[in-house]
């Protein structure tokens, strides 16, 4: 009957899972984002710059020597400066033309670059990485991708192949531009996604904070406010959720209530009331119910223990009654009663159509304690619809 | 208390120029150049090194003094950087002066440079002549072997 914590973790739990998906998806979907517009942007450059390869190549061919006849040839550097000034654009910073001497050091034999800048033909050109010389093994085109260049983003090598070895590299270097463009459309795209996530966070949030204040709201109505035990409504709420095969059902009246209050007044019946139902609380175990079904009246669900077959159950009715028979009620500051309660058990509820009916058999053991002189405790027994008394 | 805290802000503030992380002109370039010249300087001479720079920048002179005794003084100085348009300046030192450029150009049209460190696309190049390496009897470590050329 208690509010199991099930409840209140399983949804924390899916909401908590939700968005650790929806992180892993925005960092999947960046990713995605990211290749695709870089494949976008450079798509093109790519295509021209192996358009660019295959006219040095249409150039060379024929020659023993793709290197020598380069050097050689004055009219052959010209017209590969041609193929390589059409590479060049806002993004791309250089195009050049490389190859690996016997020692394996990269020599230029063209450059895009003007002036000062411009390479010779034969000029030694030292690598920022070894990740070049992959491209002499897999013979396929390379992006080298700068971490430690704050000037240049990446590099894209094209292999220029004689005899299927790797004669010549056509390579680009993209200026740091490109990427800071890339960069600034996904953080555009990343602040749009961590918006939203924003927002669902916070309508999450809100739908959290109203469920757990009209929870307490909830709770706030089902519980008796005099005796803080739960109220007849909250019965009417959950008596269909109630397994009759986990509880036996006590109907507990206190005795003379209605003397009580025409004596000492309707204040002191209610601290009577407060006192009984502080004993009931302090009395049953973790798993049982009291409830206040109306004015004197409590009802307590017991939890069955299996193992002890009612007998554990029933002792927890036992010490409730005796310790309502042993307590001193106070109606003021110094004057105290005794006060005796009617108790009419069902340890039969699991014989039950449903709890109305289990209830109905518990009233009737309490109806037979009333009748039997009060203070006592009634069992129903299913025998001839009678109860059988328990003396004390 | 505010007071204070406004104070000891624009107290702070005044001094911002000290966090060179936060406010003053740096640039990783020379910070790496000063690096392989210190390489360069400590592999061709047996002797410590003292640089000098003509023209020398504030930043370069605070840059490199972490890795340089530095004179003002060319002909006090053992080792010669010269890394601006200037031309090769001339010194009256009976010592062994190396001069290193960071021009390619410089570095082929004039044999008193025995080496240089240029920016080559963005990359940093590094280039010794093989011939001036043995008139001037230095000797550079096998680590250097690939950025000796055969003239």
């Amino acid at each position: 009957m208690r509010q199991n914590s099930f409840y209140l973790f399983a949804p924390l739990g899916l909401i908590g899972l939700i968005l650790v998906f929806l992180l892993f998806v925005t960092m999947r979907l960046e990713k995605n984002i990211e290749a695709k517009i870089f494949e976008i942007a450079t798509s093109d450059i790519f295509s021209i710059m192996h358009n660019s390869a295959h006219s040095i190549e249409s150039l060379l061919k024929g020659s023993e020597d793709y290197v020598q006849s380069v050097k050689k040839y004055a009219s052959i550097q010209q017209k590969i400066e041609e193929h390589l000034n059409v590479l060049l654009t806002s993004h791309v910073k250089y195009a050049y033309l490389l190859y690996r001497d016997e020692r394996g050091i990269f020599r230029f034999l063209g450059d895009a670059s003007l002036n000062e800048e411009k390479s010779f033909i034969d000029q030694k050109f030292d690598v920022d990485s070894p990740e070049w010389l992959a491209i002499y093994s897999t013979k396929e085109p390379l992006i080298i991708h700068h971490t430690l260049l704050h000037q240049l983003s990446l590099s894209y090598l094209v292999p220029i192949l004689h005899n299927n070895r790797v004669e010549l590299i056509l390579a680009i270097d993209f200026s740091i531009n490109k990427i800071q463009e890339i960069n600034r459309i996904i953080q555009t795209i990343q602040n749009g996604i961590f918006g939203m996530m924003g927002v669902i966070i916070l309508v999450l949030l809100f739908i959290g904070i109203q469920t757990k204040r009209f929870s307490s709201i909830k709770q706030s109505a089902f519980i008796d406010k005099l005796t803080n035990v739960y109220n007849r409504n909250y019965l009417q709420k959950y008596e269909k959720l109630i397994n009759l095969n986990e509880y036996i059902i006590a109907a507990l009246d206190i005795d003379y209530f209605k003397k009580i209050n025409d004596t000492y007044g309707h204040d002191a019946g209610d601290k009577i009331l407060t006192q009984i139902a502080h004993i009931l609380l302090q009395t049953i175990r973790e798993g049982d119910s009291v409830i206040r079904y109306g004015g004197e009246e409590f009802l307590i669900l017991a939890k069955v223990d299996k193992k002890s077959n009612y007998t554990a159950s029933f002792a927890v009715i036992e010490r409730v009654f005796h310790a309502i028979q042993t307590a001193e009620f106070f109606i003021s500051d110094t004057k105290s009663i005794s006060v005796s309660v009617s108790i009419g058990v069902n340890l039969l509820a699991h014989q039950a159509q449903n709890f109305q009916e289990a209830f109905k058999q518990a009233d009737i053991a309490l109806y037979t304690a009333k009748n039997s002189g009060k203070n006592c405790i009634q069992c129903y027994t299913n025998a001839d619809n009678t109860s059988a008394k328990t003396p004390f | 208390m505010k007071t204070f805290f406004f104070i000891f802000t624009l107290w702070s503030l005044s001094y911002a120029e000290h966090y060179t992380f936060l406010v003053e002109p740096y640039t990783k370039e020379v910070e790496l150049e000063a690096k392989i010249i210190y390489e360069i300087a400590t592999a061709s001479l047996d002797e410590n090194i003292v640089l000098f720079i003509p023209n020398i920048s504030p930043l370069e002179e605070k840059v490199y003094a972490n890795y340089f005794t530095l004179t003002k003084d060319c002909e006090r100085a053992n080792f010669i950087f010269i890394n601006k348009k200037e031309e090769i300046i001339e010194c009256s030192s009976d010592k062994k002066t190396l001069f290193f450029t960071n021009n390619y150009r410089k570095f082929l049209s004039n044999k008193k440079f025995f080496g240089a460190l240029f920016w080559n696309k963005s990359r940093p190049n590094i280039v010794f002549s093989h011939q001036r390496l043995e008139e001037k009897s230095i000797n550079l470590p096998q680590t250097f072997q690939q950025f000796i050329e055969n003239f």
